[in-house]
Formats: C-alpha cells, sequence, structure tokens
C-alpha cells in the first residue's frame, strides 16, 4: 500500500516537534531523555501521533484503503523452499537456506602453503573457528574477471552433516522463498554438462537466478577440499 | 492481558485483545436501506461482505467520525454451532493498546438489563477505563435489530 503521507501531513494540525528540537534528532538536551532514553517512549511524541491520528480523512485515503481492505489476499499455496540470492561476479546464483549456516562480512583470508590456485582458497577466522574457504567461482568455473573490492563483498558459511566451509560471494541479495511452480527446469543439453552445479532457474527482480544443486555442489566442495 | 482502547465523546473503552481478529483502518461501507441504528451497513473485507456496527451510533446516536484515528475492530463473533462470522465494529480514537492483569482489572461491575456488553470499571493511566465484552455487545447489537427497536 502506498499512503499518500505528504497529504495528511498538510491536513495535521502543526505539532511540536520537540524531538527535533531537543530530543533525539536535535540536540538531546531535552531533561526527560534521561529517564525515557528515546524520544519514542515519550508521552509527548505519543501524544503527537494520537494528535495526528486525529485529523479529518482525506477523501481520496479513504478511498485507497476501502479498495486496499477490499483486494483478496493473494493465494500462496504449496510448500516454498527458501533460498539465499548471492552474486559471484557477472552471475546471479541461489543455494537452499538449509545448508547456510550465516553470512559474515569478509575478512581476510590466509591463504595455505602449497594449496594456491586451486578451488581451497586458505583460511578464514569466523568467530574463533577456523573454516576452510573455497571458491564457489572456481569450482563451477565461473568467469575469473578482477577480485571486486566493495563493501557490499560477503562470506557464506555453508554446513554440511557438521562440515563447515566458507565461500566468498561478491553481493548477497537476500533471501527468497520460491514455489515449486515457479522454477524452470535446464535444457539438457546444459543440465549434463560435467561443470554444471545449476538445476534450475527462476526469476527474482528483473533477473533470472540460477538455483544451485547442493546434492552435486556440496560433495563437490568436500572432494576439492580433501 | 492486552487490551485495545477506544473512545466514546471522551469515555474511554476496552476490548479485550484476545477477542480482536485485526484492526483495519476506516473504509467506504454500503450502508442498506432502512438499516437499523447502529448499523453501517456492510464492507468488503477482502473480497467477503462483513457487516459493520457503528458504536457512536449506537451509543451516542452519531455516526462515527470520518478521522483517520477512527478504525474498524474486527472481532470474531461466535455462534451457536455454527462457524464464526466476522463483525467490524466502528470506533472512535482506536489508537492506544494497554496491558492489564486480570486481578488489577477488578472493578465495579456495570453490567445492566439494557447493556449487557459492558463489564467491569478499571483505573487506566489516564482514567476509568470500562471493558466491552465484544460478543455480547454484537449479540446485543442484532437482537435489537432483529425485533426492532420497539421491543
Amino acid at each position: 500500500m502506498t499512503a499518500p503521507i505528504a497529504d495528511l501531513r498538510a491536513g495535521s494540525p502543526p505539532v511540536e516537534a520537540c524531538w527535533s528540537v531537543i530530543g533525539v534528532s536535535g540536540d538531546r538536551s531535552c531533561p526527560e531523555l534521561a529517564i525515557q532514553v528515546h524520544c519514542r517512549n515519550c508521552p509527548v511524541y505519543a501524544g503527537a501521533a494520537v494528535t495526528f491520528l486525529d485529523q479529518d480523512m482525506p477523501e481520496a485515503y479513504l478511498a485507497e484503503l476501502t479498495a486496499y481492505v477490499a483486494r483478496a489476499p493473494e493465494r500462496q499455496e504449496g510448500a516454498t523452499h527458501a533460498v539465499i540470492i548471492f552474486r559471484l561476479g557477472g552471475e546471479w546464483l541461489a543455494f537452499p537456506m538449509l545448508a547456510l549456516e550465516e553470512v559474515v562480512k569478509r575478512r581476510p583470508i590466509h591463504s595455505l602453503p602449497h594449496r594456491r590456485g586451486g578451488v581451497v582458497l586458505g583460511l578464514v577466522n569466523v568467530r574463533g573457528a577456523l573454516l576452510i574457504c573455497v571458491s564457489l567461482t572456481r569450482l563451477m568455473a565461473l568467469d575469473e574477471t578482477q577480485e571486486e573490492d566493495h563493501a557490499g563483498r560477503r562470506l557464506l558459511v555453508i554446513s554440511d552433516h557438521g562440515q563447515r566451509l566458507a565461500a566468498p560471494v561478491d553481493e548477497v541479495g537476500g533471501i527468497f522463498r520460491y514455489r515449486a511452480d515457479e522454477v524452470k527446469a535446464l535444457p539438457d543439453t546444459v543440465a549434463k554438462g560435467a561443470a554444471n552445479f545449476t538445476k534450475a532457474t527462476f526469476a527474482w527482480k528483473d533477473r533470472t537466478i540460477g538455483l544451485l544443486d547442493e546434492q552435486r555442489l556440496l560433495p563437490a566442495l568436500n572432494r576439492s577440499v580433501a | 492481558m492486552l487490551f485495545l482502547l477506544f473512545q466514546l465523546d471522551g469515555h474511554r473503552y476496552a476490548l479485550d485483545g484476545r477477542e480482536v481478529v485485526e484492526i483495519l483502518p476506516l473504509v467506504t461501507a454500503n450502508r442498506t436501506p432502512h438499516s437499523p441504528e447502529g448499523s453501517a451497513g456492510l464492507f468488503n473485507y477482502r473480497g467477503r461482505p462483513v457487516p459493520l456496527i457503528d458504536l457512536s451510533e449506537m451509543v451516542l446516536g452519531r455516526p462515527a467520525k470520518t478521522r483517520l484515528s477512527t478504525r474498524i475492530i474486527l472481532v470474531e463473533r461466535k455462534g451457536e454451532g455454527a462457524e464464526p462470522r466476522l463483525v467490524g465494529l466502528l470506533a472512535e480514537q482506536a489508537t492506544e493498546l494497554v496491558r492489564g492483569d486480570e486481578a488489577s482489572l477488578a472493578g465495579a461491575d456495570a453490567a445492566q438489563s439494557d447493556t449487557p456488553y459492558l463489564r467491569s470499571i478499571f483505573f487506566g493511566k489516564k482514567g476509568f477505563v470500562q471493558r466491552v465484552d465484544a460478543n455480547a455487545l454484537v449479540s446485543h447489537h442484532l437482537g435489537k435489530a432483529r425485533f426492532g427497536a420497539a421491543a
């Protein structure tokens, strides 16, 4: 629902916005702050909200709300599968949440002697535990273009039967739930390729996401670590 | 226990939160001809018609103000045997929730034969609050509507 907030503000009686003068949005000189900690706990703030709500309902807003309440809920039938969506270079991929333990910020990877250039990148420290860090890009033979360097980079901690691995990604898109009828199977010519770990695709925002097959990906990762 | 407060001409009333299905914003209802006092008609709730009772009109004899703070409190009316049916209560200044436990809410019982839906009065932060039994209120209203105000 998109509420015409600007219209509502115009129609409300003027409120003395003390919170933006002496409160948390102002210079914090209000003596009440010591007791209330934050303006949102303060009765003055609550009183301003009541004053704001006590204005006449604009007709356009009433019509909008009537239409909103009348709208039938979207049907959400069938089981959904949760996946985490992430980006590796130019590829947007999804991985089942069930095999994901956590997403952490990027941190230094300590490379291991005699293990350079392979899938194993080295060791990382995730909350005191040393995890083997693997490159999904190398495992799946994706384009290894220049190393990206921005704040959006993350580290996925993947868990496979107690074995924890860390895998760097360039960006995390978020968690998404798809229904079985929303995914499109891959053409056989693509699906049977040896280096292919994608089992299906689905649409997310305006992108096509490759859904990774954890049944093939996790064993391959474990083999590469050994 | 959680209570939803609303007001009628400055008097504060509280509905048991467990009776509330959903709080909806004020919407336009289709008032049917010859509808009894207090009936604000039917409104479309997610594709199904739900009767709306205007508490202001029922108690004060004037329709609820079309304000942002006027809201529809959706309650479930438990019928005898039949599946529960939804009823909307149009209430002014339905903007506040209060917490209270059963013991501290004990107060004078105000139920009378002509207002069987009124329950005990308790003392809230800003004054007296009258508890209202939503089911009794809806039954009372429907009974009046069915048999006419003369009965």
